[in-house]
């Protein structure tokens, strides 16, 4: 039923963004309540208790909006691996703490300076992650007003 | 595609700076990235981001974008810095200087007269 629904749906694209939007929630929700990712199976059910949904996913449709460009994006690991990888709670707050951070630069060097301190931040665990994006945090209004002193009067605040 | 910094004037040289700098220096035709530049230079990840932007806008450093295929390496591009011909020379002589002028403090702070 629901995948007649995603077939009838505008090419398909809407419905697809729609099933990951749930498939998403539903990882989300069995990660908190049980902290661990859930197997395929468990994700399933899961996706299939949302009562917005209207009728039973099947495995092969979460497996064909998986393998779909979006899919991939969301889900990078798939459906058959370790597992789903939803950002844990260290990620999200230090992400949140490298948005507040840019907030202090201006908004032209954001996207690359971003993209920098994620690179960096790939690298490490989520606690070093958490401590990286504190001490980014904690210089950005200093590293705010270099670049800004430098565009506004062309040379350097001391 | 490096970036070149915008040749301001020298930045001042405290003591991260000096820090950030002997790493670079250690090894000067070598590209680094930020976390490795802060485990050479002794100092907390994150903290030295002031710091490369002040070197670079000061011409002292050069920036540009890792070219990988992020998919094949399954991360994302780094930023890798290392010193210009510019910052080479400025900072080894700034090093100086400023090591030179910590040499000084103590005798500065004796009182006139004062044996040595």
């Amino acid at each position: 039923m629901t995948e007649r629904a995603a077939q009838t749906r505008s090419g398909g694209l809407s419905a697809e963004r729609l099933l990951l939007g749930f498939m998403k929630v539903a990882a989300e929700d069995f990660q908190k309540r049980y902290d661990r990712f859930p197997d395929p199976t468990e994700w399933l059910e899961e996706v299939n208790c949302n009562v917005f949904l209207p009728g039973p996913v099947s495995l092969p449709v979460l497996e064909t909006v998986l393998d779909s460009t979006a899919g991939r994006a969301a889900f990078p690991l798939g459906i058959g691996s370790v597992g789903i990888q939803i950002p844990d709670r260290r990620i999200r707050s230090a992400e949140r703490k490298i948005s507040l951070a840019l907030l202090f630069f201006p908004a032209v060097e954001r996207a690359h300076y971003r993209a920098e301190f994620t690179a960096e931040m790939d690298e490490m665990n989520h606690s070093a992650a958490s401590q990286f994006a504190a001490n980014v945090l904690l210089k950005a209004p200093i590293s705010g007003i270099h670049m800004r002193t430098a565009k506004i009067f062309g040379r350097q605040a001391t | 595609m490096w970036r070149y910094g915008m040749g301001m004037g020298e930045p001042r040289m405290t003591m991260a700076t000096r820090a950030v700098l002997t790493a670079l220096i250690a090894k000067p035709a070598d590209e680094h990235y930020g976390l490795e530049i802060s485990d050479a230079a002794g100092l907390a990840p994150g903290s030295i981001y002031p710091i490369l932007i002040r070197l670079e806008q000061c011409g002292w450093l050069e920036s540009r974008w890792e070219d990988i295929d992020t998919h094949e390496e399954g991360r994302p591009k780094r930023r890798y810095y290392r010193l210009s011909q510019k910052g080479a020379q400025s900072a080894s002589a700034a090093l100086a200087k400023a090591a030179g002028r910590r040499r000084r403090k103590p005798s500065a702070l004796r009182p006139e007269g004062s044996a040595e």
